[in-house]
């Protein structure tokens, strides 16, 4: 019943979301998106893909982009590379779509633009995939410019969270990690500067995901009685972990990664055992964008969607930069577009926050000829030549049930860390 | 639009007949000798880790990539599928059939983990990447090289089902035959059922190890989890919805099953509101299990049944009991 | 640094029971399925998953005249779970029993059994996808209390109330079972039918009442281990898929349609994935439980507690 009345509010507001759209502009350009819908990686998938319907209300309620309303053709991947490529391949040649957002996890992102969207010459922005694999095919010319990912690179938040664990005082830790490559490289760029920095790592435990039960890892990991039990993962199988953790009377101080400054998880764990708690994310204390998501993204969605899911930010940033992008290139045409997509977030361009507000301004902008840095819930980015973005981390801790955002790290600083130990 | 869809259709088949490579290796094992295996994904993984590694770019912190041409690859692929099929075969063939295909499984995952726990060997969760294509510089468009591709796919397909049917046409297909329905008949002949057996499961899982190879030169990009479980499942049901004991039914249900998969996606977006199409995509996946299961209902023996490869005077009795269904029953008492 | 390691050895063997025992609630259902039905039902998954969120939805549902899911002394749960449970295990029942009709019994008459395996595999596909699309994919949790472990053994041990209480349930459920299967008519029918369905029959046994009999058995022990697998971790789609196979390995372990086979199986499986996280390497975790099966089929070709060859 309950369920009822959510889907039909969600179908209310989104017909309502719609129809302005339909009055100002008469065309569409539909562009594509292959998401992890099903599989292992579909609640991820899911809550991105509800995001970029989100950006897409917004975006057709402000204005028309290249002269027509936006839409989004979604496919699933179901978690799976060759279903990936093949829906991504039935977008590009039978939709002729010359973007497509996706997907979340690198066996997906990657065969996708090796296979399909670098050779036919079409954008493709994952908004999740943080494999250094994909910084590796730009550098080598296989991405041919065509790739471009909302996601910070997690070697820079490794360096983050080391920095901000030695001077929150501490000094032993074990590591309990998601056994995939964001997991691992994130793990291995922490150690690398937690050791160099002094500090001790007593105890690294890859996990696999979806257990029923995860008792073994914590024990291994609570041996030798660490400071705090730095957690890579997810809320879900890190919701199980930190309980079965306290649950087996570990400290309870905890050391967190981007997407565990989740409510859900804070509830599921207990705020009274996560008083101890804190964590790093990419984006700056919380900007008129991160608070205007926050607020959106359940009313549209519905409960049963995670604002906080891994790549539900970041798929809102996806979908707004293409738009904007698409907007200023003036043609809906692959190069345009890609050539379009660093100028919407010039640093000398006046600043744009997510909003219908920020994107009928942003829309005059670009039409008076004159620069915007769209400024997106991660915070301000900038692609780089490989289409990796770098900017700020957040420090946050967790008090009292509420996440409080404790301080920042600035680019420049991480790379200082990084520059001291080569 | 006709021209775009002629693009697509190439993409399509190349996958569709990977499918199909991996379908025939299967059918040799179930379908003419009765071997239950489910561990398809992990000669898969084999070949496709070997022909990476063979054929790939040096890379600075694990073994390889040789460099070497793309046929050894393939040839590499193929041969460690078939040599590990041989290890394991040894040890696990003689067990009864829902119990090797227990044991198989867990082969399957083993291999899978690891190839994303050793990182030296298989480049761990962050996979191998830039595994180069054949001729890639001949051609100029993508659309070209891929029409290229699925000649090479076919060559290969045609190749592998002309090969099979040889064998399994000849002596040593009706001696497979006789050791599926009746392996102590077979072996009171004076067969080596054993050796026979072997031959037949490391044959097949070879061939697994040529479509893996040639999966990974088709991505350019493997990782652990293109080696999931589920390739293994889609597999069977590509099989058994085509017909085992067939080898015509194993490339018809892969292209079919594929085609299922890859139509079902836009089947549900069609039917289903805006707002729903993120949860509906669940329902995508539930029609695929629909379909299957009712394909099934309809056509228990699958699309094509198994063909008559007896003499003719043996048909009539023979016929009743030619399906894999006459193989001891999983579970219950022949065991006991 | 060795003491330290050994150190943590009761802790482990805890965990591994615990673990097992959960595995051994799904594998005894599992067991008894595949005795009597003959074929390897990837369903089962489904329903440990679909009785875990029957329960879950009768619970939310039934909450103002049970008042939530109630607690006893130390554990995180009472009476209301109990009433709750009583719902999911007549969901499960009537799922599985729907399942065989539509499905299985045809098959059963046409099909050959590598068919039927194909075909729950179908159905198993839908029904978990059925899940996430009915009830999202995130995963939820029966009860937000956590209850920090007792320590035992002076220390070396910490295991909560629930998990003793999860222990404690799967030995005595394998008890009855074995006593069930043993003493009474219904169950000497089961295995007089698991044996040979055919003289089962000639001899009068009611085979189809039988069947029924079995999948609703199947369906209590699947609802609970799905329940008991919520109150102890957490209730997710996938969650019976993925203990799928392991349920698999400690059934075939044990030897297939042996109950106290299927328990032992489970605590094996359950013990070899924790001594390898603590001592081996984490990232092999779910190969070891096959790897230990491997072993001991190639030494014992029809698994623990086969009856005579």
């Amino acid at each position: 019943m309950i369920r009822s009345t959510v889907m039909f509010t969600a179908m209310v507001a989104a017909v309502l979301g719609a129809g302005p759209a339909a009055a100002q502009a008469n065309c569409t350009h539909t562009f594509g998106s292959v998401m992890e819908l099903t599989g292992p990686a579909g609640r991820f998938g899911q809550a991105a893909s509800k995001s970029i319907e989100l950006a897409l209300r917004d975006l057709n309620a402000a204005g028309t982009f290249a002269g027509c309303a936006l839409a989004v053709d979604l496919r699933d991947s179901q978690s799976q590379g060759t279903v990936a490529v093949d829906q991504a391949k039935q977008l590009v040649d039978v939709r002729r779509v010359p973007a497509i957002i996706g997907g979340i996890i690198s066996a997906v992102s990657i065969p996708i633009l090796t296979s399909v969207t670098a050779s036919a010459g079409v954008v493709q922005i994952s908004p999740a995939s943080s494999s250094p694999t994909l910084t590796q095919l730009g550098r080598d010319g296989r991405s041919q410019g065509w790739f471009f990912r909302t996601i910070t690179s997690d070697a820079l938040q490794g360096v983050a969270a080391a920095k901000y664990a030695l001077d929150s005082g501490i000094r032993r830790v074990s590591i309990v990690h998601v056994n995939n490559d964001f997991g691992v490289n994130m793990v291995r760029e922490f150690s690398r500067y937690f050791t160099a920095l002094g500090g001790v790592i007593l105890t690294t435990v890859p996990y696999q995901p979806q257990q029923a039960s995860y008792a073994p890892e914590v024990t291994r990991a609570n041996r030798g009685n660490p400071d705090a039990l730095y957690l890579v993962s997810y809320p879900g199988d890190g919701t199980s972990i930190a309980r079965t953790w306290v649950q087996q009377g570990g400290v309870q101080r905890f050391l967190l990664n981007d997407g565990m400054n989740d409510a859900s998880f804070i509830r599921d764990v207990g705020p009274q055992f996560l008083n101890a708690a804190i964590g790093t994310s990419s984006g700056t204390t919380p900007t008129a964008s991160s608070t205007y998501f926050a607020e959106q993204y359940n009313a549209f969605a519905g409960p049963t969607f995670n604002a906080q899911a891994p790549a539900a930010d970041r798929a809102f940033d996806a979908t707004m930069i293409l738009g904007l992008a698409i907007a200023h290139a003036g043609k809906f045409e692959a190069a345009a577009i890609r050539d379009s997509i660093r100028k919407v977030l010039d640093p000398q361009g006046e600043v744009i926050h997510a909003g219908q507000a920020g994107i009928r301004k942003a829309l005059e902008l670009i039409a008076a000829g004159k620069p915007v840095r769209y400024e997106g819930v991660i915070g301000p980015v900038q692609f780089d030549q490989n289409g990796d973005i770098t900017g700020p981390f957040r420090k946050w801790a967790i008090r009292n049930g509420e996440i409080a955002t404790v301080g920042q790290m600035s680019v420049e600083e991480v790379r200082e860390v990084q520059g001291r130990l080569r | 639009m006709a021209l775009d869809l002629a693009t697509y259709l190439v993409f399509f088949l190349i996958l569709a007949l990977n499918y199909a490579v991996l379908c025939l290796g299967l059918n040799l094992q179930w379908g003419f000798t009765g071997l239950f295996n489910v561990g398809v994904a992990g000669f898969f993984a084999i070949g496709a880790y070997t022909s990476a590694i063979l054929t790939g770019p040096p890379r600075p912190e694990a073994v390889g990539g040789f460099d070497l041409p793309v046929l050894i690859g393939w040839l590499g692929g193929t041969l460690a599928a078939g040599v590990a099929a041989l290890g394991v075969g040894w040890a696990t063939l003689r067990l009864r059939h829902d119990y090797l295909a227990i044991t198989t499984f867990g082969i399957a995952v083993t291999i899978q983990l690891v190839a994303l726990n050793e990182e030296w060997l298989t480049g761990g969760a962050f996979g191998i990447e830039a595994i180069p294509r054949p001729l890639a510089a001949w051609f100029t468009s993508p659309t070209q090289y891929n029409l290229f591709y699925l000649g090479l796919t076919l060559a290969l397909v045609a190749l592998v089902f002309w090969g099979l049917e040889r064998l399994v046409r000849g002596p040593w297909g009706r001696l497979l035959r006789a050791i599926r329905e009746d392996e102590v008949a077979a072996a009171s002949l004076g067969k080596d059922v054993r050796t026979q057996r072997l031959i037949a499961f490391a044959l097949g899982s070879a061939i697994m190890g040529l479509a893996g190879a040639h999966f990974a030169t088709f991505m350019g990009f493997i990782a652990p989890e293109s080696f999931l479980p589920v390739v293994t499942f889609q597999v069977w049901a590509m099989l058994i919805l085509g017909g085992s004991g067939n080898n015509r039914g194993a490339v018809l249900g892969a292209i079919l099953v594929w085609g299922l998969w890859s139509v079902a996606g836009v089947t549900v977006k069609a039917l289903l509101p805006p707002d729903l199409q993120v949860r509906g995509a669940a329902l995508q996946v539930v029609l695929i299990g629909v379909v299957l299961a009712g394909v099934l209902l309809i056509r228990p023996r699958g699309l094509m049944g198994e063909e008559r490869a007896i003499s003719p005077h043996t048909q009539a009795t023979a016929t009743a009991s030619t399906a894999p269904s006459s193989t001891p029953a999983s579970g219950g008492p022949d065991a006991r | 640094m060795m003491d330290l390691v050994w150190l943590t050895l009761p802790q482990v063997i805890a965990n591994g029971l615990l673990q097992g025992s959960a595995i051994a609630l799904g594998a005894i259902g599992l067991t008894l399925t595949y005795s009597i039905l003959r074929f390897a039902n990837f369903t089962h998954g489904e329903t440990i998953s679909w009785g875990g969120y029957f329960t879950l939805t009768a619970l939310a549902a039934l909450t103002p005249w049970i008042g939530g899911i109630g607690k006893w002394g130390g554990l995180t749960f009472g009476w209301g779970l109990v009433v709750a449970l009583g719902v999911g295990v007549v969901g499960a029942s009537l799922l599985a029993l729907a399942l065989d009709r539509l499905l299985f019994a045809t098959l059963r008459r046409h099909g050959s059994a590598i068919t039927l395996v194909i075909a729950s595999f179908g159905a198993s596909l839908a029904l978990r996808n059925l899940i996430v699309f009915v009830y999202g994919p995130e995963s939820v949790q029966f009860t937000r209390e956590l209850v920090i472990a007792d320590r035992w053994l002076g220390g070396l041990v910490r295991v909560t109330p629930d998990q003793l209480a999860v222990l404690g349930l799967s030995a005595a459920l394998a008890v009855g079972l074995t006593v069930f299967l043993r003493f009474t008519t219904t169950g000497r029918a089961m295995r007089a039918t698991a044996e040979n369905p055919a003289l089962a029959q000639i001899t009068g046994i009611d085979t189809a009442h039988v069947v029924r009999t079995v999948w609703v058995l199947g369906a209590v022990l699947a609802t609970l281990a799905g329940v008991f697998i919520g109150i102890t971790a957490q209730l997710r789609p996938e969650l019976g898929f993925d203990l799928l196979l392991p349920l698999f390995a400690a059934a075939i372990l044990g030897g297939i349609g042996s109950v106290p086979g299927a328990m032992l199986g489970g605590l094996i499986v359950g013990l070899a994935e924790s001594a390898a996280v603590e001592y081996l390497h984490a990232g092999y975790r779910n190969a070891v439980g096959f790897l230990v099966l491997i072993a001991i089929l190639v030494i014992r070709p029809t698994g623990l507690f086969a009856a005579r060859g």
